[in-house]
């Protein structure tokens, strides 16, 4: 029944964020959207998923989305008839074609047993996160690359653009008592990441919404810009630094050794959060 | 009960795919886009849920972490220009 509701105002709320025409609004009920996922993914068991969806997805990416709108007018003109009949046809059949897959879903094992039996091995007691670093890291190098990349390409845009904030100074207090907490709770849910709910990418989007804060008070990190890019690009260097150092002892790329697995995990995942945080800090802010 | 949740990610995804295609500005694109995102992780979630086994399977739920920050920070750094 709970879930019923949550889904319906998910629904309601992607509606309503997507029909309006004013931007600021579209935001506020895009923060209303990710919220209402968040608490549909807890109801689902992903509480791994939820700690992300609702500080980033509903918090910083909103940020970026509140940044965007101020510069750009919304511009009233509807699109095109044609257009606008042909993206209608192609969503319904979409729709059409996805809604089959329900004649055929069942319930059924597929690997998670195999994580499960293997989960002594990987060095962690969490199966998220030993899929995340351990069975699966292949993927999650790559997406550490792409993140990285993804902020380069903003650095190399944005510093033609405002620095957006709000000069608040009830903002500014806030991330001045807060931060110090807030850094040193992101680094505690990272290192929680190992045994239950928690993991390296929902301390570094905590840390980044710690750092959100300072950014949107008009303040900057007491951090000169190289070592904040250092500190930016270090994930993906310990990353890269342990699966090559590995193969060339000859474990293979990215294979642990069993009694050093734990520590490389901690390792790379206080690298990962650390650059997460600061990663996202530079997204909001523009520039170093 | 389970073919719910597939439901509502099959009307998310179709319906934000409208809306990424007719959509004029960018912005709106980019809201459209995490929409459609968040659509098919409903989909993956409820995937992962769909089991006999009492704990849900992890393998598909990991990709989600990752891929709210990179939707957000690709989308934005595609717009941001």
């Amino acid at each position: 029944m709970l879930d019923i509701i949550i889904g319906l105002l998910m629904l309601l709320s992607a509606f309503a964020s997507l029909q309006n025409k004013d931007l600021l609004k579209s935001g506020v009920f895009f923060v209303v959207f990710g919220f209402m996922s968040g608490l549909l993914w807890i109801r689902l068991s992903a509480p791994d998923i939820a700690m992300v969806e609702i500080i980033l997805g509903s918090a910083i990416t909103s940020i970026l989305i509140f940044k965007l709108s101020k510069g750009v007018r919304d511009i009233a003109i509807k699109p095109k008839l044609w257009r606008r009949l042909w993206a209608g046809a192609g969503s319904l059949v979409l729709f059409v074609f996805l809604t089959f897959y329900l004649f055929t879903v069942r319930e059924e094992e597929r690997v998670g047993g195999l994580v499960f039996e293997k989960l002594s091995l990987s060095g962690v007691e969490s199966p998220v996160t030993a899929v995340l670093l351990n069975f699966r890291g292949y993927d999650t190098l790559l997406e550490v690359g792409v993140i990285t990349l993804a902020v380069i390409g903003i650095l190399a845009l944005e510093p033609k653009r405002k620095i957006y904030e709000w000069n608040d100074i009830v903002v500014w207090r806030f991330s001045k008592i807060f931060l110090p907490i807030i850094a040193l709770f992101s680094l505690y849910i990272t290192y929680l990441g190992a045994f239950s709910v928690g993991g390296a990418f929902q301390g570094g989007s905590l840390l980044a919404g710690g750092l959100a804060f300072l950014s949107l008070s008009g303040q900057k990190l007491p951090i000169r810009e190289n070592p904040t890019l250092f500190l930016a690009m270090l994930s993906l260097a310990v990353f890269v630094a342990f699966a090559f150092v590995y193969a060339l002892v000859g474990h293979g790329f990215l294979t642990y050794p069993l009694e050093l697995s734990t520590l490389s995990i901690m390792l790379i995942e206080i690298s990962i959060c650390i650059s997460t945080g600061l990663l996202l800090y530079i997204a909001i802010r523009g520039r170093l | 009960m389970k073919e719910l949740y597939y439901l509502l990610s099959f009307l998310l995804i179709s319906m934000s795919t409208y809306h990424f295609i007719t959509a004029i500005n960018l912005v709106k694109r980019l809201i459209a886009v995490n929409i459609l995102g968040s659509g098919v992780f409903l989909f993956f979630v409820a995937t992962a849920k769909n089991t006999p086994s009492e704990n849900p399977d992890p393998v598909p739920q990991l990709k989600k972490a990752i891929e709210i920050i990179k939707t957000g920070l690709k989308g934005y750094a595609h717009t941001g220009g």
